[in-house]
């Protein structure tokens, strides 16, 4: 599909990208699990940039993908210009430098064997940051996510920290090498209800204040009205929406996301008289998707040219592109 | 981590087994230790294998402390009378023959107490003849009571050993003696100890009857020979039937000495193998479960396929064409124990941390391969591995052991299943001599319970699922 | 409508290597026939021990257990284990727990799962509970091609619906669902609310649905419970409680969900839950409190509100 951002003033540009899973029996090929199946947006230089869709539709491979965790298999990746699809070695390397991971399970993303500042010592180690700035590092990470008094910390393991104390540290961990993009996946669905909202802003805070771009991969499109700029919805593989994210909360042009918008709940004590509308069935196997337009066995608008060909990305209003053939001009 | 450490040993310390498992396996390590510095094992190889060393030593002897526990005392040691050493109760004197030619004579007594209640085992003498001319050797035997008899009566011009046990003429020269002298024929086969030591009486005819003279016994030795320069010394041994801690084996070797140094090696076989087999089996499964695909698809290949050889015929069936040293024996056992369930358990282990959300965040932030390997899978796993390795060294101490008994293993080296191999093929079972067996049968089983007791506390530490039980 | 579950004090305490979990701290509330009530609350507030000390499902290390429940007009907690087991569980009150539907057995049939509380509580032949299985496949939403299937074949949606039919199947009056939909995608969740609702209706059931998703809750919820540290700080009907909540955690609860279909700015309350072993003393939320006042270190009264709520502060006491 044609990109026309302009590649030098993104600082990530996607390009029709693909990630497909070989499925193995004994030693050939019998099929592929197309988690991402043709995914173009870019994200500019300090913009918080959600991905939105449910389990399974392939965001979480996405992310995992720009961060070149899983091989593409198509399309291309072009960090500050730069081609970084399936760069090795030392350009690698670089890359990782420049780029931070937050996972969604804090007890699970950290090494039990390891004290905090050992957790925190590995990437500047692994980078070459000589040791006299160590240590100036790790403290002043740990101030910046309000772990504090700093030295409290540094000596005590995970497994004795709580959940929201653990995800700080992985956002400390993220930002130490003062990258330039963070991917983070879900990184507070495992935390409680109460602590969700502080972690965000906390990130956010701290986003604000080094710069740094930030993907935040979520199933909940509510946390993405207060912590992104832009949103993008996916669906079976595919970016069905892109936009600003007030806009497209309030102004879903995609039958998938308007559906999804509607379906979720504020707490309301009307809610318990109203049956809410759904789509019927459940989101089609990314091994055999349908072809043409992914939605069309559940969408209520489906249209003959739905189940036939792929619907084209198209601008609806300045910046809010929409995957759908209800908008193509005739 | 240290402070880890030290919360985990102060937990350890809680559960009983564990002290007591520790406790027996330092046991092994002082014993390993002291025989170590004792008796270096170059010294100890030479010393266990010679023959000459142990020449005085009481073969198939009892332990001493036997004796504490029965009426009858039997004889402890040997008794060693050497002329060429001065000492109480032997002398020695040499004359120049001046008439009817030159010549030499020399006479040798020798004196000793014998006081126990049972025969001694054997007796033995050596003629140290320095001559040019033959000479005429003359033993005569003298027991407390006055008896005498001429025991030996040869022409000697070297060095000449002669073992007075089992010497069919001078049994059968007593025999005669007796039957004259009491009118009726021993209802037994004599021996020599019962010639030289029992009262000649009408006791001496039936074994049930026997009595020991105890006191004073001479020997007296007397030398002609035409050799004025002539020189004869003697020593005679009378051996005993029981001596020191553990006794003693065929070859006449200290038993304790034996187990002593079994101990050493016993421990650093048995750990050594465990450690590098179960290290390796480590390293070998995380680089398959790392890299995954083919190289994966190969180690686990190979190792089913080396899994399926047998272990132990293989080794017999090498071990014909080449002897094993000890420490090739251990290399060899390390290499082919490798192969095994370990490398695919440890495989499952390292493909479930492969999944572990903080590997991929070491990716993330541009660990190395070597790195993850190194310094993040191989930690979590190794808390759960420890104490497989604590666990198999009784395996691995059994096994040489049992290598030793099929013929396997080092034929110099002084290692407990050697020592039972010994006790099997010189018949201790036959001849009673159950303190053979059962010392380095008792030290096989009681290492291997330390270890065991250690292993399993280790296995309710570090598996938490199991500490709740 | 009339009352049919009525509880009050109940206690669930549990022994543990560091000391006693105090769960349910005398947990006390009531609903009517029909009547759909929610316990919301963060993790770890002890809601799962009281679903659990509902339908009896002990754990072994029990250190407490005391209090009233009062199931149509009689008091279940004296009823011995044996008699409960015959008596209550699945034929008065069924228990769809946490993930239930990932717990189903991957050897067992669909139907066999289904016709197995048939079987146990004697109330139906082999021959009778598969039609009866036939038929409740049907009300869930899926079709009976299904009953010979294994659960692996199931999507998780689907699974969820053949454990609400297991709940169902014995015809209970109260029906308690833990998280019944948490581990679901949000349209299929929305599909399981809208099933719930019918079922409902149709069939006059109760329900204590069980969750700490606030906006889901209000999906169900007549009635509503603020769960907090092994208490219920807030009880009343959803109109007042999600609405104008009075507890001050409660307000803040319902202040932290980041709302999609209004403008309000989520806000957060600094701190987490205290643990359930050494709770603080007095009010268990004083250390985070905005409104804390000295007197907050002594147990805050029982404040009724309304006709059948309550509030548990000392903000609202009568001085």
């Amino acid at each position: 599909m044609e990109f026309k951002e302009n590649k030098n003033k993104s600082l990530l540009v996607v390009s029709d990208l693909k990630i497909w899973y070989p499925i193995r029996k004994f030693l050939s090929i019998v099929g592929y699990v197309k988690a991402v199946d043709g995914v173009s947006f870019s994200v500019k230089r300090g913009e918080i940039f959600s991905i939105v869709g449910e389990s399974g539709c392939g965001k979480t491979t996405l992310g995992k993908g720009i961060l070149r965790l899983v091989e593409p298999t198509h399309g291309k990746i072009f960090f500050e210009g730069k081609d970084v699809t399936h760069i090795k070695g030392k350009k690698l390397r670089e890359y990782r430098r420049m780029t931070g991971i937050v996972q969604q399970d804090p007890y699970g993303a950290m090494p039990p064997f390891m004290s905090i500042k050992t957790i925190l010592e590995e990437p500047l180690r692994i980078h070459k940051v000589p040791k006299e700035e160590r240590n100036e590092k790790i403290i002043k990470a740990l101030e910046e996510v309000k772990l504090v008094p700093p030295e409290d910390f540094l000596n005590k393991y995970p497994h004795m920290l709580s959940g929201g104390q653990l995800q700080r540290v992985a956002i400390a961990r993220a930002f130490i090498l003062d990258p330039k993009l963070v991917v983070a996946d879900e990184p507070v669905s495992m935390l409680d209800a109460s602590v969700r909202v502080e972690t965000l802003l906390l990130f956010k805070d701290l986003q604000k204040k080094h710069g740094v771009s930030v993907i935040y991969i979520t199933h909940d499109f509510s946390t993405t009205k207060y912590f992104s700029n832009r949103v993008g919805v996916m669906y079976a593989g595919h970016l069905v929406e892109v936009g600003l994210a007030k806009e497209v909360i309030n102004n879903p042009k995609h039958p998938y996301t308007s559906h999804l918008i509607k379906v979720i709940p504020d707490p309301d004590p009307q809610n318990r008289f109203v049956l809410k509308k759904t789509l019927p069935g459940e989101p089609p196997s990314l091994v055999n998707p349908p072809k043409g337009c992914r939605l069309w066995p559940r969408c209520p608008y489906a249209m003959d040219i739905c189940k036939q060909k792929e619907p084209p990305f198209i601008e609806v209003s300045p910046n809010h592109f929409v995957k759908c053939w209800l908008y193509a001009r005739k | 981590m240290s402070a880890r450490l030290r919360e985990t040993i102060k937990l350890l310390f809680k559960y009983k087994s564990f002290v007591i498992g520790l406790f027996i396996i330092m046991l092994f390590i002082v014993l390993s230790a002291y025989a170590m510095l004792t008796i270096p094992y170059d010294k100890a190889i030479k010393m266990w294998n010679s023959i000459e060393y142990w020449k005085d030593y009481p073969k198939l002897a009892y332990p001493a402390w036997i004796n504490k526990f029965s009426a009858k005392k039997l004889p402890e040691g040997t008794i060693i009378l050497d002329s060429r050493k001065k000492g109480l109760g032997i002398s020695k004197t040499v004359q120049e023959i001046v008439f009817g030619g030159k010549g030499v004579l020399i006479n040798i007594n020798m004196e000793f107490n014998y006081n126990y209640d049972d025969f001694p085992s054997e007796v033995a003498m050596w003629f140290y003849i320095n001559t040019t001319q033959p000479m005429l050797v003359k033993v005569t035997w003298i027991k407390p009571d006055g008896t005498s008899h001429l025991i030996y009566k040869e022409v000697l011009s070297t060095y000449q050993y002669y073992r007075l046990t089992g010497d069919l003429k001078l049994i059968s020269d007593f025999t005669a003696y007796i039957t004259k002298l009491l009118g009726r024929k021993p209802e037994y086969q004599m021996t020599t100890e019962i010639a030289l030591f029992a009262k000649e009486d009408e006791s001496i005819l039936s074994k049930e009857t026997i009595k020991l003279v105890k006191g004073r016994y001479k020997i007296k030795i007397e030398a002609r020979g035409d050799d004025p320069n002539a020189n004869l010394d003697v020593k005679v041994d009378i051996y005993g039937k029981v001596y020191g801690l553990l006794g003693t084996d065929d070859k006449r070797r200290d038993l304790l000495i034996g187990i002593m140094w079994g101990a050493p090696l016993a421990l650093s076989f048995g750990v050594l193998a465990s450690v590098m087999t179960v290290f390796l089996q480590m390293i070998i499964a995380a680089v398959g479960a790392w890299y995954g695909k083919w190289v994966d698809h190969l180690i686990s290949r190979v190792n089913e396929i080396i899994m399926v050889i047998p272990f132990l015929p293989l080794l017999i069936m090498i071990s014909y064409f080449y002897k094993f040293s000890i420490w090739t024996l251990l290399f060899v056992v390390v290499g082919l124990s490798i192969f095994g369930p370990g490398i695919k358990t440890y495989r499952a282990m390292f493909l479930q941390v492969r999944e572990m959300p903080y590997i991929e965040a070491a990716q993330a932030y541009g660990a190395s391969n070597f790195r993850i390997i190194l310094r993040y899978m191989v930690p979590k796993v190794l808390p759960t591995i420890i104490p497989n390795i604590v666990l198999s060294v009784p395996s691995f101490v059994f096994l040489e052991a049992a290598l030793a008994i099929l013929g396997v293993g080092d034929p110099q080296a002084i290692t407990w299943g050697k020592i039972l191999d010994e006790a099997y093929v010189g018949g201790a079972l036959y001849w009673g001599l159950y303190h053979w067996i059962l010392a380095p049968s008792l030290c096989l089983v009681l290492i291997s319970v330390g270890f065991a007791l250690m292993g399993f506390t280790l296995d309710r530490v570090f598996n938490p699922r199991l500490r709740e039980m | 409508m009339e009352e049919i579950l009525r509880v009050e004090n109940l206690y669930l305490y549990f022994r543990t290597s560091r000391g006693d979990v105090k769960a349910a701290d005398g947990v006390s509330f009531s609903v009517k026939r029909g009547e759909s009530l929610a316990i919301i609350g963060e993790s770890g507030c002890g809601k799962t021990s009281l679903a659990r000390a509902l339908i009896r499902f002990l754990p072994r290390n029990v250190s407490m257990y005391k209090g009233k429940i009062i199931l149509d007009g009689i008091d279940i907690m004296k009823l011995s284990d044996k008699e409960f087991d015959e008596k209550i569980r699945w034929r008065k009150i069924s228990y769809v727990s946490q993930a239930a539907m990932n717990s189903l057995n991957p050897v067992i049939k669909i139907v066999d799962h289904l016709v197995e509380p048939l079987i146990l509580k004697n109330m139906a032949s082999k021959k009778e509970a598969v039609e009866r299985a036939r038929e409740i496949l049907k009300l869930v939403g899926i079709s009976e091609d299904f009953l010979d299937r294994y659960p692996f074949e199931l999507s998780g949606g689907m699974r969820q619906r053949v454990v609400i039919a297991i709940s169902l199947i014995t015809r209970p009056d109260i029906v308690i669902l833990d998280e019944p939909t948490s581990a679901l995608d949000v349209m299929t969740q929305a599909n399981i609310m809208n099933l719930l609702k019918e079922l409902k209706r149709r069939f006059k059931l109760t329900y204590i649905f069980i969750t700490h998703d606030i906006g889901t809750s209000s999906e169900l919820a007549d009635k509503v419970a603020v769960m907090y540290a092994g208490k219920i700080v807030e009880f009343g009907t959803a109109e007042q409680v999600y609405t104008d909540p009075l507890h001050p955690y409660s307000k803040a609860l319902l202040n932290s969900v980041p709302r999609l279909h209004e403008e309000r700015v989520p806000t957060f309350v600094p701190g987490s839950p205290p643990s359930l072993i050494n709770p603080p003393e007095g009010c268990r939320f004083r250390p985070r409190c905005p409104n804390a006042m000295p007197i907050c270190v002594k147990d805050p009264p029982v404040v009724k509100i309304g006709k059948n709520g309550y509030v548990k502060c000392w903000l609202y006491a009568k001085k």
